[in-house]
């Protein structure tokens, strides 16, 4: 009797402790305010549960693509069904600010690059509230991403954007080329220096001359100049000097002086590499990033220069890497030797002003922003993650899947658009500009002047001085 | 049912048929082109927050501004030129299918008439794709060719000869639409005519231009209103195969509108532009129905 009383007094305990336990457990999960194992956090007990929210995103895009994937889990996680609105990389600026400037309501967040986001903040609503509520404090946050964020705040300190997709121009490598014994041999009995990755802009003109051979149809250098995305690459040069669009006083910076000098050195550089020295491919100036990538990994030239981290991916893929063989990359070289950084992409999302469901887009944004998305927009996509942890991890760490060319390019990287109003027509217009600087309809002289010119023009007539 | 209200019905029941398609018209074509209008007076630009009312400003940016007027010009010449040829080639290869038919078989002229009308397999963005890899400097098949030939290449699209490849591209893609239509015309010719002028001692020159042309003239109209139509609305081959470029050299009103509204996001501008885009076709068919009347007579 006594043992029996004692087995059933130790189940009846195990019984009751595992009832407290479960209870306890419940309290806590009552209480427990975000999801675990996610970070920036999302909400518990799926408050937004039954909302759909609508995403506009460009259409085709490899680095996304990952999240778009795991849509599924996001929507299993928070109950919020997320519709994408895919459209083409032209419309993207377009088509959303039209919407939200005419307050549709048709989607709940925008999502912008850095070249377009500062014509959204009109129509977009400060986070600092949402930030400081997940980071702690905005020192925390500007922390925890790269400076380059801090060039997407608004004009009154606060921010209106949260970046998802980081990106730079680099350059890239054919290393059975520039590490092949035999070319060293030649390219030293020709140059005076030792072969590698170049340091100067002397020796990316003396390589990719060195490599530009019709007859095997190969070209030292290939970069997207088409369409005025060559703009990009221009600033990237520019900016890579230390200079930026405008100064302190909102001036051109490349009015006058040494950076204007500098300005017409970069842009004379870009026409004389197609059409005077010509080690650059003629159709560059149609070439779009895609078109840039299959012009490398097709082998037509040996060094590439441009955004082309998206398509990391595919040269490490067997078959690229029997046509073309490994690639390796290098930060591309300013024109005075200044180790400034150039210019980021800095893709961001902000909540518009007439979005039906903020409070489920930002759960969202915060969901894109998680490890868990970013890590296969890296692996996958080719993208840097914007979040400085993450992307030493992906590119610098043994193992890294990114280029660390990438990861030292963006420490010192800087956001294109000062001021929002550079957003608009002076981006605009100098894509046009730079489109025929490459036609050689203007003179890199007039490119610059001109660009001068629509610079202050745009900023005189938004206020900024008279 | 009284006569009366038989009649009254009747009339609901017709004014209610009409309604239908004229309330159709108002909302597919009054309603845009009003708006379209209405913008082109405007300054609206939602990046700027601006819609302001701005008058004739956007015509006399488009009017008086060498762009405008170049971009006016362009179009004018492209339509001319791809109209012409097109009409030309199509005549051609229309009388040719019918010499080869009548000289050889009914057999070989179905054949020549596939292989003339294959591009119209093709829709035209798919045309403008597989051209432009054809004129790139390093795939394209062109300069291989040349090379084969041992003559230099050219980067093609990357010129100023982009704008003429483009309009070689619309010939030989809209050739064979002209060349249908114009075939069915010089099928369907009465014989009379053509063996009166054969018993007067008539050679076949003087048949075809005093006796055939004639003849086909409303086929003619028909197929040249439609073809300069659709020529001046080219969008397809110009924006796939150069965006208008290099520079602007290959920009036409159609690029210029879509250009100014989606890239630079100035819609009272392309608006603007909408509008003097719209001028040409109109007069290109008031042309038609006056003329219609003339040859039909």
């Amino acid at each position: 009797m006594r043992s029996v009383s004692r087995t059933v007094v130790r189940h009846l305990s195990i019984v009751a402790l595992l009832w407290v336990g479960v209870y306890v457990s419940a309290v806590f999960a009552a209480d427990k305010k975000y999801l675990d194992g996610t970070f920036p956090p999302l909400l518990a007990g799926k408050p937004y549960a039954g909302t759909t929210i609508k995403v506009p995103m460009m259409k085709g895009w490899a680095c996304f693509q990952p999240a778009i994937n795991l849509h599924k889990e996001f929507e299993e996680l928070t109950g919020i069904k997320v519709e994408l609105d895919l459209m083409p990389a032209p419309e993207i600026p377009t088509k959303q600010l039209l919407e939200v400037s005419q307050k549709t309501r048709t989607y709940d967040l925008v999502a912008q690059g850095a070249t377009t986001f500062g014509s959204f903040f009109k129509w977009t609503v400060p986070m600092d509230d949402r930030i400081k509520d997940v980071w702690g404090s905005m020192e925390k946050f500007e922390e925890w991403l790269f400076p380059a964020q801090l060039g997407v705040k608004g004009k009154d300190g606060h921010h209106y954007f949260l970046p998802f997709h980081a990106n730079v121009q680099i350059g890239y490598y054919r290393k059975n080329l520039l590490e092949d014994p035999q070319e060293q041999t030649a390219f030293k009995a020709k140059y005076g220096y030792e072969l590698a990755a170049p340091k100067t802009m002397q020796e990316v003109e003396d390589i990719a001359t060195f490599f530009t051979r019709p007859a095997q149809g190969l070209y030292g250098l290939t970069s997207n100049w088409g369409f005025g995305a060559g703009f990009g690459t221009f600033m990237d040069m520019y900016q890579a000097t230390g200079n930026n669009w405008v100064d302190d006083k909102y001036r051109p910076t490349f009015k006058s002086g040494e950076p204007r000098k500098l300005a017409t050195q970069i842009a004379q550089w870009q026409v004389d590499a197609i059409y005077t020295k010509k080690f650059v491919n003629p159709d560059a100036i149609n070439f779009a990033t895609g078109q840039v990538s299959d012009y490398f990994m097709s082998g037509a030239s040996a060094v590439a220069y441009g955004w082309l981290s998206d398509y990391w991916g595919y040269m490490q893929k067997p078959e690229v890497r029997a046509k073309i063989g490994p690639v390796g990359t290098f930060r591309f070289p300013s024109f005075n030797g200044a180790d400034a950084g150039g210019m980021t992409s800095w893709w961001v999302m902000g909540i518009n002003q007439d979005s039906k469901h903020p409070d489920a887009a930002w759960e969202y944004i915060k969901w894109v922003l998680n490890e868990r998305q970013q890590l296969p927009m890296a692996v996958e996509g080719g993208q840097l993650p914007p979040m400085r942890a993450l992307a030493y991890k992906t590119s610098v760490e043994p193992g890294g899947i990114n280029p660390r060319a990438m990861y030292e390019a963006f420490q010192k990287a800087r956001i294109m658009i000062q001021v929002p109003e550079l957003s608009q027509t002076p981006f605009l217009k100098a894509r046009e500009l730079h489109r025929d600087l490459m036609a050689k309809k203007v003179t890199p002289e007039q490119f610059v002047d001109e660009l001068a010119d629509v610079t202050e023009k745009a900023l005189q007539k938004a206020g900024y001085y008279k | 049912m009284t006569a009366g209200l038989l009649g009254l019905r009747n009339k609901l029941m017709i004014g209610l048929m009409l309604a239908l398609p004229f309330l159709y018209l108002g909302i597919m074509y009054v309603y845009p082109l009003s708006q379209l209008v209405y913008l082109s007076w405007r300054d609206f630009q939602p990046a700027f927050a601006t819609d302001d009312y701005v008058g004739w400003q956007n015509y006399l940016e488009i009017l008086n501004t060498p762009t405008g007027q170049r971009t006016i010009l362009r179009t004018l010449f492209y339509t001319g030129v791809c109209v012409s040829m097109s009409f030309l080639l199509g005549l051609a290869y229309a009388l040719l299918t019918i010499t080869v038919g009548h000289t050889l078989s009914r057999r070989w002229e179905t054949s020549l008439r596939q292989v003339i009308i294959l591009p119209m397999l093709f829709i035209p963005a798919a045309s403008a794709v597989m051209w432009s890899f054809a004129y790139t400097e390093h795939y394209g098949w062109v300069n291989h060719l040349l090379h084969l030939l041992s003559l230099p290449t050219y980067p093609w699209l990357a010129s100023d000869a982009a704008f003429f490849l483009v309009m070689l591209t619309d010939i030989w893609g809209w050739t064979p639409f002209l060349y249908l239509i114009l075939l069915a015309g010089l099928q369907t010719l009465p014989q009379e005519p053509l063996d009166a002028a054969k018993v007067d001692g008539a050679g076949a020159w003087q048949t075809f231009w005093y006796v055939m042309l004639p003849l086909l003239r409303p086929v003619i109209l028909i197929a040249l209103t439609i073809k300069t139509l659709d020529t001046y609305r080219a969008f397809d081959y110009l924006w796939i195969m150069s965006r208008g470029g290099p520079g602007e050299t290959s920009t036409t009103l159609n690029i210029m509108t879509y250009k100014t509204a989606f890239q630079r996001q100035e819609f009272g501008l392309a608006s603007a532009y909408g509008v003097v885009t719209m001028l040409f076709p109109l007069l290109v068919v008031f042309l038609f129905l006056s003329l219609r009347r003339r040859v039909t007579e």
